[in-house]
């Protein structure tokens, strides 16, 4: 890459994302190889997990943040209950159907205690189908000064139960010095991550959401340190590019609410063929879980500590009870991003979001004044017809016909 | 030169003409198993009422579920824009509207320029929507669609229908009806049960007066009596206009400003 390169102004992000998709694409093989030469694979689902502690045991971790797929959703009624979220249906689906590659490579999973469907996910990984599970257990308050201390210390002291469980599986105890390493690539991948998402400035990024997300999402999977090496050729690669003309009169969204797993397509695709953008999204496979490091202070610093304090604040996950702080944050991402419209996705029988809803609603509608649209889904196609009129007459709202 | 605004629903096809002194011309025909030949037969059918030629059709818009096979059109236009413009159109007091088709229910809230603010649609659950009156009718109560509102009207008493599922609830009118419950009560407590299914979420939206029904559903004059209950509040049918054609003369409102602004849409 030598010399300022001539770039397709009107396509400026033409090729960029060319080497990740190889990379990625080889990914499976190369997970399938170092299994081979020993080395463990860790699943995992919530971001509340520190996979630096994954990373510093000499494991590769991987985020099983997968969705959109009807058939693994179907598949888990067998166990989970019909009006489970069909991503923990999914989760169990996948050991039915044994059609995720990545799931079927996987030799432990950690699980978060996050909410009651993760929960039982978890059970039914551990007594139906006998795989190893390490528990992480989360405190839900943690928006009061009162009960901060103690929910770190809680937090802190899971995280050390799971470092000790994860060196004993790994076959060698979890290092501090590990973990400092592990802390500084994980860092290094989030300033990336922010640095391409929010090139030049977040109000006229070069990358569309649908590949700034793409890219984050390969980071649930790849190889961290081979995950690095492509965020830095993406970030050399665009510096100087111009983001395109903002003239397309697109309404601007936020997506926010549920997960919305690798594969789970059908809300972005519909929002961009009727004619609207997402902007930034706001749920737990986005943007969010890198907007802050994990800072720890001096070679003396409690790395324990400092995991605790940067994973048990950086999710906007309902299970938790730092409601005002969620929708202070939401508020902001609007200011930022100059949202005209917020697109509130609840995955159905994902409770906790659902529950939340009508307190979002007022607080955006009456607050700040901006519209909001609910789309409740599952990962079947029968309701795209009503959520395209959705979604259309919320666009016609806001712009006008 | 004319403008034609055209509503495919789930279960009927509605046309709507204008000219420019706003005479209006109309046409219903059902859906059938093709809304995008029931679309076009519907078109043309309401522009020969209009006695005019197709060749003065200046601008089409295209409404309702099956709006994106109308080829025939310039722009398609969501039902929740064109109800409202319909409505407020007819009455510029309307703030709430509630729209109850064949196959779904919606409420709409409109400022006092007759913008849309937001609006709800509930597809997912049958029992507040016309095919559920119609099945209920037909196969249950042996009575004409056309005579429900007449019917209730008559009621001395209005039983309970519990179940929130279409299927269960009309077990429990066999039932009731087996214990000699007469259909007159029957029929009542069948439009309760829609108006209240089709409150819960028109309440979320908040419910401001005027407000106005519209869709086929509003002609049964039991379940506007049924809403009124339900919500406490007046709610108004349009006076000079049939209720199923609003969202018809909204699309053909929507097309008129587009034609005079020289809207180039989607041909
Ligand atoms: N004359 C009538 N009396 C009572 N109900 C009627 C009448 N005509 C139509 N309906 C009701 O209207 C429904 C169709 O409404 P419509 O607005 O045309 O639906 P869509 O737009 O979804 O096709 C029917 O299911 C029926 O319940």
């Amino acid at each position: 890459m030598a010399g300022p390169a001539v770039f397709d102004t009107a396509n400026p992000t033409a090729g960029l994302l060319d080497h990740l998709d190889e990379r990625l694409a080889k990914e499976l093989a190369l997970i399938a190889e170092a299994k081979q030469k020993g080395q463990k694979v860790i699943g995992y689902f919530c971001p509340y997990l520190p996979e630096e502690l994954i990373l510093a045991g000499g494991m590769l971790p991987v985020r099983l943040a997968f969705g959109g797929e009807l058939e693994s959703s179907v598949a888990g009624e067998e166990y989970l209950k019909a009006y489970s979220c069909p991503v923990s249906r999914s989760c169990v689906g996948y050991q039915v159907t044994g059609t995720n590659e990545y799931y079927n490579l996987v030799d432990a999973f950690c699980v978060t205690q996050t909410c009651e469907n993760i929960k039982h996910v978890q059970e039914y990984l551990e007594k139906r189908f006998t795989k190893p599970v390490f528990r992480l257990g989360l405190p839900r308050t943690c928006d009061s000064t009162r009960s901060r201390p103690q929910s770190i210390e809680y937090f802190k002291g899971e995280l050390q139960s799971l470092r000790a469980k994860l060196g004993e599986f790994g076959g060698r105890p979890i290092r501090d010095l590990d973990i400092r390493r592990a802390i500084t690539l994980c860092n290094n991948i989030r300033e990336k991550l922010r640095f391409i998402y929010e090139y030049p400035d977040q109000r006229h990024t070069l990358l569309d959401w649908y590949d700034s997300f793409k890219i984050t999402q390969a980071g649930f999977l790849m190889n961290r340190k081979d995950y690095l090496k492509e965020l830095e050729l993406i970030e050399r690669s665009i510096i100087g590019r111009k983001p395109p003309v903002e003239a397309d009169g697109k309404v601007r969204m936020l997506l926010m609410g549920s997960m919305l797993g690798i594969g789970d397509h059908k809300i972005p695709d519909l929002i961009k063929e009727t004619g609207g953008k997402i902007v930034t999204d706001n749920t737990c496979t986005g943007i969010s879980n890198s907007r802050k490091n994990v800072t720890v202070f001096g070679i003396i610093g409690d790395t324990m500590e400092a995991l605790a304090e940067r994973y048990l604040y950086n999710v906007p996950c309902p299970c938790m009870t730092d409601l005002d702080r969620r929708l202070k944050r939401t508020s902001m991402i609007i200011q930022d991003y100059a949202v005209e419209g917020v697109i509130y996705y609840n995955l159905k029988y994902c409770d906790n979001w659902r529950t939340e809803y009508p307190i979002f609603k007022d607080y955006l509608q009456k607050e700040l004044k901006m519209p909001i649209l609910l789309i409740e889904s599952d990962y079947s196609p029968s309701d795209v017809g009503t959520i395209r009129t959705k979604i259309e007459a919320f666009i016609e709202m806001i712009r006008g016909i | 030169m004319i403008v034609v605004g055209v509503d495919i629903g789930s279960t009927t096809a509605k046309a709507v003409v204008l000219n420019e002194s706003a005479t209006i011309w109309s046409a219903i025909i059902p859906s059938g198993n093709s809304p995008p030949s029931a679309g076009k037969e519907v078109f043309a059918l309401a522009v020969k009422n209009s006695q005019h030629t197709m060749e003065e059709v200046s601008y089409v818009i295209a409404t309702g579920y099956g709006r994106v096979s109308a080829e025939f059109a310039n722009k398609t236009v969501t039902e929740i824009s064109c109800h409202g413009r319909g409505a407020n159109y007819l009455n510029p007091a309307t703030r709430t509207i509630i729209d109850i088709g064949g196959q779904d229910s919606k409420a709409i809230s409109l400022d006092e320029h007759g913008k849309v603010i937001d609006f709800m649609i509930n597809d997912k659950c049958a029992s507040g929507t016309g095919r559920f009156l119609e099945t209920a009718a037909e196969l249950v109560l042996r009575v004409k669609l056309q005579d429900l509102g007449t019917l209730s009207a008559k009621a001395t008493d209005t039983p309970n229908i519990s179940s929130a599922c279409t299927v269960f609830a009309q077990t429990e009118m066999v039932s009731l009806l087996a214990t000699g419950v007469p259909v007159e009560n029957l029929v009542a407590g069948l439009h309760r049960a829609v108006a209240a299914r089709v409150s819960s979420m028109v309440k979320r939206i908040g419910i401001k007066p005027t407000v106005m029904m519209t869709g086929g559903v509003a002609k049964n004059s039991g379940v506007i009596a049924a809403f009124r209950k339900e919500l406490n509040i007046d709610v108004v049918v349009p006076t000079n206009m049939d209720p199923q054609l609003v969202g018809a003369l909204g699309a053909a409102l929507i097309a008129q400003e587009m034609a005079k602004n020289g809207g180039t849409g989607r041909v």
